[in-house]
């Protein structure tokens, strides 16, 4: 069954406080993170927990405390279940920061993923910089790499 | 640079964001909502009217700013002062309703929300302008249905409150004008109440509401922007607010108002080792004014040292106050007080500020607070005014035998004073660093010719001439101008070359003095001393020709007189000011100090002397030096529009740089702000030095 949800490029360059939060950017938050979740489930990747249950936000909507618990919660699973680590970890404050390590984790977790569509086509040990660190599928990364 | 100079450097500024309010709660009233299942998002918080609205992550309209002000949102939290309130907020685009209840019948309610165009209540509907309506209820319960701005936006209910209330900005502001005031003339001085008159647009007929606002309800004023307002300015309702097609008018006025209601009821006697200023002290705490003393004893080192005054039985605390800070604001050496080695210090200042923000200074102003260009000005006018005053010593006020004290009133015609001047006797006043500037008349009469010719070469005689101090200028008669000169250059009667010359004070336009054309005869009718150029020397002519005897105020010496004169007398007048002296006339006893006094005129009787030593050096200071004070005073006003808010009160000192590029220190006397269609404008009235 092919993933139900698009993927949409994350923004991580928010540079102020005076960016601001709108629905839309909840649409694509969550939205990729439900994404993440399915292409796991999808290539058989092992992921705890379950999709995250709000995608579809509007201007009537107010983030609560606990659907952005559940995204940490979900986001966490996901960087889990391809092996990431993030270098900071995301939090509940409402800054422009945060914001951009949440959609940085999404993002980084997304070419995880998307490596292991690229490893098919090699010979031989690869690898893939994955933001600002080369990531490298060896005989211990046993799922989507192929080593010959 | 701050906000508010930024702003007032650009040739278009910002809007200003002016905030006023003016509350009368209906007190011991106990509100209960309810009925609001149809929010958003809701805790009913809608009484606590000082706790603010917690700010959430809502993604109404364009969302929420990321820079950590919005929390997200968290049911569990309780509302305080602390965390905020929720109040009542609607689903985006939807009305909302609230239905309030109180123990007992409430005239009116007022309601604070945003992102509601209206409100409806007992089939009514007000318009919420501003972010607050105030309605009419007359009943215990009533239900508020809230409809939307916009599609896109959410109500938000943050306070309904039994009464009045009015928080005022730009978006109901229709118009306000802050007249922040003093009086800085030197005579008659008054202590002026400040005022603020705001017109607001209020849709609803609040009329019965208003009505019962009562007089004295405080009312707030600030303005600016944002994260640079101004300091509150106070104001109390001093009028009937009004309403009527949509406006509602608010008028106030400062806290001089209440010390009208307060009276000095018994003499009071403040007698050794006092704070001259301890009075009017007491007088504005009587008055419930609690006023900012940072400026307060900041140099006030000494008292006075003994003495006797008498407060007035019947003046009210605003003419006593008054009065105080006229007399009491000495500088130069004539304000200080003995230091006990006969060295002096300690400038005598008392001065009272309101324009809503009460404040005592008991020091000059520090240097100036600003600095205003006039190419930055409109409407600049220049005036010198010259009041018709007399000084009397006619009414003594008499403790020790001695004549104490001068009182001043206006008097017509403005030909107030008239020295004989008889070939041989001389006649001068002495104004010694005086900085007000007079307006000397001199009205010339002699022999047959009559009263009306000035400086008027006649028949065997020298020439009349007018000197005041040093200061003296004498204009060619083939030129025509005038130009300054020292006394050096005086006419006497060693000296025949000025015949035909004439004799002028100071720079003198040209429309004071005429060439009467015939036979090297001149007139001049008005001349002028300069406030600028106090001259502390003091001359004295030759003994031909001066007439009269000196009649010393201060070693200023005005002098005039006829050289070489065949004539007999001469009469010199004088406009804006005539001193005379006479013996002390009849006494009045004053209770309880076994002194007397005539004239009850001043609120201050008594003597007053000034030392902080045991040493004789003493210093009387009440009553001629404080009297005379205002001599020093100068009578140049100055006033002009300003396109801004030069965040000033009055009082304060400021340079005012012309055209020219001279620039002196002025003090602001009157500022009127006018905050209207989003525009601010300043006139302001000033006057010259610093006082």
């Amino acid at each position: 069954m092919a993933n139900p949800y698009t993927w949409q490029t994350p923004i991580t360059s928010r540079s102020s406080g005076a960016e601001r939060m709108t629905y839309e950017d909840m649409n694509r938050i969550t939205g990729n993170l439900a994404w993440l979740y399915s292409e796991c489930v999808e290539r058989g990747i092992s992921i705890s927990g379950s999709i995250i249950s709000q995608t579809a936000w509007t201007r009537n909507d107010i983030i609560t405390v606990s659907i952005w618990t559940e995204l940490l919660s979900c986001l966490a699973n996901v960087c889990t279940a391809v092996n990431y680590t993030p270098q900071t970890a995301a939090n509940n404050q409402m800054t422009y920061t945060n914001i951009n390590i949440v959609e940085t984790i999404e993002r980084d977790t997304y070419e995880i993923l998307s490596a292991y569509d690229r490893q098919p086509n090699m010979n031989h040990y690869v690898g893939d910089k994955i933001g600002t660190d080369w990531r490298y599928c060896g005989d211990d990364f046993s799922m989507g790499g192929r080593y010959e | 640079m701050s906000m508010i100079d930024t702003q007032n450097a650009k040739q278009i500024r910002d809007p200003m964001d002016v905030l006023i309010t003016m509350e009368l709660p209906d007190e011991g009233v106990n509100l209960t909502y309810s009925g609001y299942s149809t929010a958003k998002v809701a805790d009913g918080e809608l009484g606590e009217t000082a706790w603010p609205m917690r700010q959430i992550a809502d993604l109404q309209g364009e969302g929420f700013p990321l820079d950590g002000s919005h929390v997200l949102y968290n049911p569990s939290t309780p509302a305080s002062a602390a965390n905020g309130k929720i109040g009542v907020r609607s689903n985006i685009g939807e009305t909302v309703t609230v239905t309030v209840t109180a123990n007992r019948s409430v005239a009116s309610l007022t309601i604070f929300a945003t992102g509601a165009a209206s409100v409806e209540y007992n089939g009514q509907t007000a318009a919420i302008v501003g972010g607050s309506v105030v309605i009419p209820v007359g009943a215990t319960t009533v239900t508020l249905t809230f409809n939307p701005v916009s599609e896109t936006e959410r109500i938000e209910v943050s306070d309904i409150t039994a009464g009045t209330t009015f928080r005022i900005t730009n978006d109901s502001l229709i118009k306000a004008v802050v007249s922040l005031r003093s009086d800085l003339s030197p005579f008659g001085q008054t202590l002026p109440e400040s005022e603020i008159n705001i017109d607001v647009y209020q849709d609803v007929d609040i009329s019965e509401v208003v009505a019962a606002i009562p007089e004295d309800t405080p009312i707030t004023y600030q303005a600016g922007y944002p994260g640079d307002m101004s300091p509150v300015r106070k104001f109390y309702v001093s009028g009937q607010v009004t309403w009527a097609d949509n406006v509602l008018h608010i008028q106030g006025v400062d806290a001089v108002h209440f010390l009208d209601r307060v009276t000095v009821n018994a003499p009071v006697t403040e007698r050794t080792s006092r704070y001259i200023h301890n009075l009017p002290l007491n007088l504005l705490y009587r008055a419930g004014i609690a006023y900012n003393a940072a400026l307060y004893g900041a140099e006030w080192t000494t008292y006075a040292d003994h003495g006797r005054w008498v407060a007035r039985n019947g003046v009210t605390a605003r003419d006593y106050i008054a009065f105080c800070q006229n007399a009491f604001n000495m500088t130069d050496e004539r304000g200080h007080l003995a230091d006990g080695s006969g060295q002096l210090y300690a400038p005598l200042k008392f001065a009272y500020i309101d324009a809503g923000i009460p404040t005592i200074r008991t020091r000059l102003p520090g240097g100036a607070r600003k600095t205003i260009d006039e190419s930055d000005c409109a409407s600049v006018n220049r005036d010198r005014h010259v009041p018709v005053t007399k000084i009397d010593y006619t009414h003594d006020i008499v403790l020790t035998g001695d004549p104490l004290v001068l009182s001043y009133q206006s008097e017509e015609p403005p030909k107030v004073g008239t020295a004989k001047m008889m070939k041989g006797i001389g006649t001068s006043l002495n104004f010694d660093r005086m900085a007000y500037d007079w307006e000397i008349g001199l009205d010339l009469g002699y022999g047959n010719t009559g009263v009306g010719e000035l400086f008027n070469k006649y028949a065997g005689g020298g020439w009349p001439y007018l000197l005041i101090s040093g200061a003296l200028a004498i204009v060619p008669a083939s030129e025509g101008g005038a130009y300054e000169t020292s006394y050096a250059d005086l006419p006497s009667a060693s000296r025949p070359a000025y015949a035909g010359r004439k004799v002028v004070i100071g720079s003198i336009p040209q429309e004071h003095y005429t060439d009467e054309g015939e036979s090297g005869n001149y007139k001049i009718f008005s001349a002028f001393v300069p406030w600028s150029q106090p001259y502390e020397s003091s001359w004295t002519f030759g003994t031909k020709g001066v007439i009269g005897t000196a009649d010393t105020l201060w070693n200023h010496l005005i002098a005039a007189g006829i050289i070489d004169s065949a004539a007999t007398t001469l009469d010199l007048d004088i406009f804006g000011l005539a001193i005379e002296t006479s013996p002390m006339a009849g006494s009045v006893q004053v209770p309880g100090t076994g002194q007397t006094q005539t004239s009850p005129e001043l609120p201050i009787m008594g003597e007053l002397y000034a030392d902080d030593s045991s040493s004789n050096d003493d210093i009387k200071i009440y009553p001629e030096r404080a009297l005379a004070a205002p001599l020093y005073r100068s009578n140049k006003t100055i006033s002009f529009t300003w396109k801004g808010d030069p965040r000033i009160q009055p009082r304060d000192v400021f340079t005012f740089r012309e055209l020219d590029g001279t620039a002196d220190q002025w003090t602001f006397e009157n500022i009127t702000l006018t905050h209207e269609k989003g525009g601010t404008l300043a006139e302001i009235t000033a006057r010259k030095g610093v006082i």
